[in-house]
């Protein structure tokens, strides 16, 4: 109760993290087989073919994610930016070639073993009841219960953890109809963030909302990357916002990757103009120093 | 379980013990309430009316608890698997197989066959030829939410097409029958059907409050489901034949009652929220009020004479409800 009454602050920075958010999780997860080094990847992908009936969408995709990574994986409508998401998170299968997890293939491990240490948060999430916000992040528990099992004090814990991180304790028991998108797409990284995951997976997480949510939507999540070792993979339209947040980027077009490495790498602007057919200007953001893209009309303004 | 909840459940109870007295008080002949509690714990000082409560009123009131109880369960559990509160236990064509196995029932003149079980037991056979139709096709589509409620729909309308031809050939006395049996009915079982009924219906409740929290993760989608740890095909499955053989063994008892399996969900899902694990058990409480006390309307209402009971589940409910949706100021009606 206590909390809810500095509840008016906004996302801030300077206010000390409940991080780590995984204090021990020794003998919790299941299939936490040998010790990896840090120098062996946390995700690999190898020469991925797949689509959708008989119309391949991508074809011969491969890279690694090492281990605290954020990587952004972008490119034009119709690149296969979803599509290549859905076959990480094993919601697709592919036609040919392998997603290994800590060196074991993803199709060898169970759903519900997978979201112990993956969390996903696709696009267009939505609850066809009105649940609240505080059942809603609760449900995201769920894989480390056992059968039948009811949430105890440490998976409380975690739930008003994550409720605080994404700032939505202060409504976490209002419905989901009664919030902006932007609050909404925060319940829904809660509800991630309360898997307690190693790596994040997320598509789009800053569609259709202001320049505001999506900073603090993204700032969340970046801290935990950079305080928290959660490694993370993020589908992202706005290529201002792959820059500022990304270590690595991945470039799709026509479902194969056209360019990879870091944003200055790949966001110069003949690749850009390239991609996306049209005239772009790459200036370097003064504060971040990271690449950033001005759009140039063809009409006269 | 939050002190609102406690409330609503302690509300329900007491509904629940004025439905029962009622019951076995109204009735072809009106008892009063002393009347009614000397049957029940002397019934050597009055044998007229300890065998009319003993014997007619309290298996009767028991049969509307099991099919409230069972309808409303199966009503709740298809609103949560299909994504969508319009849902109820006969949308996906239990209700159509249900009433082609009825119909060539009567119609072709059966129940000298097995006695008095054949009309149930032809109800429950066509009720389970259409899930596993509905199954079959399903199944070829990993059980998707779009083909389980297409398939079933369909199913549903070829079944019904199927009833009318037949009663568009029957006998006019034959054609009454079959229609009384459409409507819903909870006088023509037996005790021993009754008990034999209970066994897939508790059972399927049983199940469906176990796996609660399965079914509010269903309701946020597959892939989310999926990405949740939830092996979503199977569990489809299991709540497709739960529900299923829930609505089938009411539907062998009783006919086909209506509106109890939609309005009743819905009713509580306002007092307790969505969550399956308080809203099914709600559910159930509450269809174990509800019909019986329809029931008990649709026998004093024109007495000696008794109206079918989804007659009187059709009008109250639907008038309760729609009262209910004008008196509330949300527009969130899930």
């Amino acid at each position: 109760m206590g909390e809810g009454q500095g509840g008016g602050e906004k996302m801030d920075n300077s206010r000390p993290l409940p991080l780590p958010l995984i204090p021990s999780r020794q003998g919790r997860g299941s299939f936490r087989t040998e010790t990896n080094s840090d120098a062996s990847p946390l995700l690999k992908v190898t020469d991925l073919v797949a689509g959708y009936q008989d119309q391949k969408i991508i074809d011969g995709i491969s890279f690694s994610v090492p281990n605290g990574c954020f990587l952004g994986i972008i490119g034009p409508n119709g690149s296969g930016k979803t599509t290549l998401f859905r076959v990480i998170t094993g919601f697709l299968n592919p036609w040919e070639g392998e997603v290994l997890y800590q060196g074991k293939n993803t199709s060898r491990i169970t759903a519900a073993d997978l979201a112990k240490e993956i969390a996903v948060m696709p696009q267009g999430l939505e609850s066809t009841f009105s649940f609240t916000v505080e059942e809603l992040v609760a449900m995201g528990r769920f894989p480390h219960l056992g059968r039948l099992q009811k949430l105890g004090k440490r998976d409380r814990e975690v739930i008003h953890q994550v409720l605080e991180l994404t700032d939505t304790e202060d409504f976490k028991d209002k419905k989901l109809f009664e919030l902006s998108g932007g609050e909404r797409q925060r319940v829904f990284l809660a509800q991630a963030l309360a898997q307690e995951p190693k790596l994040l997976l997320l598509d789009e997480p800053t569609a259709h909302l202001d320049i505001g949510h999506q900073i603090r939507i993204l700032d969340v999540i970046k801290r935990l990357n950079r305080t928290g070792g959660m490694t993370v993979i993020v589908v992202l339209h706005d290529l201002n916002l792959a820059s500022l947040y990304c270590d690595q980027l991945i470039l799709l077009k026509d479902g194969s990757i056209f360019a990879e490495g870091s944003p200055s790498e790949v966001m110069t602007y003949k690749i850009i103009e390239a991609v996306y057919e049209t005239v772009v200007l790459v200036n370097e953001n003064p504060i971040t120093k990271r690449p950033h893209v001005l759009l140039v009309s063809e009409e006269q303004p | 379980m939050t002190y609102r909840h406690t409330k609503v459940f302690i509300a329900l109870f007491l509904l629940f013990i004025g439905a029962f007295l009622l019951g076995l008080a109204f009735g072809g002949s009106n008892l009063s309430l002393s009347s009614v509690v000397t049957a029940i714990f002397q019934p050597e000082r009055d044998s007229i009316a300890s065998t009319i409560v003993r014997q007619l009123r309290v298996p009767r009131f028991f049969l509307g608890v099991l099919v409230g109880a069972g309808l409303s369960v199966a009503g709740c559990v298809f609103q949560g698997l299909l994504r969508n509160p319009l849902a109820e236990p006969y949308t996906l064509g239990i209700s159509g197989g249900a009433a082609l196995g009825a119909t060539l029932a009567i119609v072709f003149g059966l129940p000298g066959l097995f006695g008095r079980i054949t009309l149930p037991l032809a109800a429950f056979l066509g009720a389970f030829l259409s899930l596993s139709l509905t199954y079959v096709v399903a199944a070829r589509r990993r059980f998707s939410i779009p083909t389980l409620i297409l398939g079933g729909v369909i199913l549903s309308f070829l079944f019904s097409a199927l009833v009318l031809l037949i009663l568009s050939v029957a006998d006019a006395d034959k054609v009454h029958g079959t229609i009384i049996w459409l409507m819903g009915d909870l006088s023509a079982t037996e005790t021993g059907m009754a008990r034999v009924a209970a066994f897939p219906i508790v059972g399927g409740i049983v199940i469906t409050i176990l796996l609660a929290q399965q079914l509010n993760i269903l309701t946020l989608g597959e892939e989310k489901a999926a990405y949740l740890g939830l092996n979503t095909e199977s569990l489809r499955k299991i709540f497709f034949l739960a529900a299923s053989l829930i609505t089938g063994a009411c539907v062998a008892v009783s006919g086909l009652i209506g509106f109890v399996g939609l309005i009743v969900p819905h009713f509580l899902r306002r007092l307790v929220g969505p969550n399956h694990r308080t809203l099914i058990p709600a559910s159930a409480l509450g269809g174990a009020i509800f019909l019986p006390l329809c029931d008990t309307i649709a026998r004093t209402i024109i007495a000696p004479l008794e109206l079918p009971v989804g007659v009187i589940t059709g009008i109250a409910g639907g008038l309760v409800f729609i009262s209910f949706i004008l008196k509330t100021r949300s527009w969130e009606i899930f």
